[in-house]
């Protein structure tokens, strides 16, 4: 499957872009997704990271479908 | 009406722009950047938006308030970009029939906002710079 992965405030400064498609196995979830990403990228898994599924915040163990797009993102400080 | 922009705004233009005569009251609510924080002076803010689902939000946001609150009239505007200290951040203007609605309709849209739109404040202090909510 091809995901859309953007990444927002610190996660766009530790990866260098904003976003990307990423190619990943039917049937995967959220967090397999974040471990491929935290591997490439070489950051640790602690602290605050929000996560978004096709525009709604998600909980981690979503599962993944064709053309999704996720966002891997701080909690809003808006206001 | 819901924006998200890098643009400054007017207040008074804005008003212009949703008078009703049957509101008697409007409740307006600007947010700012401000120095100093904790102590420590800021220098200035960066906001990092996720326009699509921001956007999404806030409309969700303004209509849950419009029927909750009986508001006639609203308008929310956030910025991001740049931001440097005492530049306007975000607006929020409701009128309804009843003052009291106003008043509790702005605070219930700031408060969702705060805590559902994703918009991303970096803090630039005059010896540090971090993310809000950042590890």
């Amino acid at each position: 499957m091809k995901i859309l992965v953007k990444y927002f405030a610190s996660f766009k400064e530790r990866t260098g872009i904003s976003q990307e498609y990423i190619h990943i196995d039917n049937g995967k979830s959220i967090n397999d997704l974040l471990d491929i990403v935290i591997e490439k990228y070489n950051f640790k898994r602690e602290g605050n990271i929000v996560l978004s599924l096709n525009h709604n915040y998600s909980k981690i163990d979503a599962e993944l479908n064709e053309g999704d797009e996720v966002a891997i993102m701080l909690p809003s400080s808006g206001g | 009406m819901i924006k998200i922009q890098k643009a400054d705004f007017s207040i008074d233009e804005e008003l212009k722009k949703i008078r009703n005569d049957e509101c008697g009251a409007s409740v307006i609510f600007l947010g700012s950047v401000k120095s100093p924080m904790d102590g420590k002076k800021v220098l200035k803010l960066e906001i990092d938006a996720y326009l699509e689902m921001a956007e999404q939000k806030l409309k969700e946001i303004e209509n849950d308030a419009i029927k909750k609150y009986s508001i006639k009239e609203i308008i929310i505007i956030h910025r991001y970009g740049e931001l440097f200290v005492g530049d306007n951040i975000v607006l929020i203007i409701v009128k309804s029939i009843d003052r009291t609605k106003s008043f509790e309709g702005a605070k219930y849209i700031l408060e969702r906002l705060k805590e559902e739109v994703p918009l991303f404040k970096k803090e630039f202090m005059e010896d540090n710079v971090f993310w809000h909510g950042g590890a």
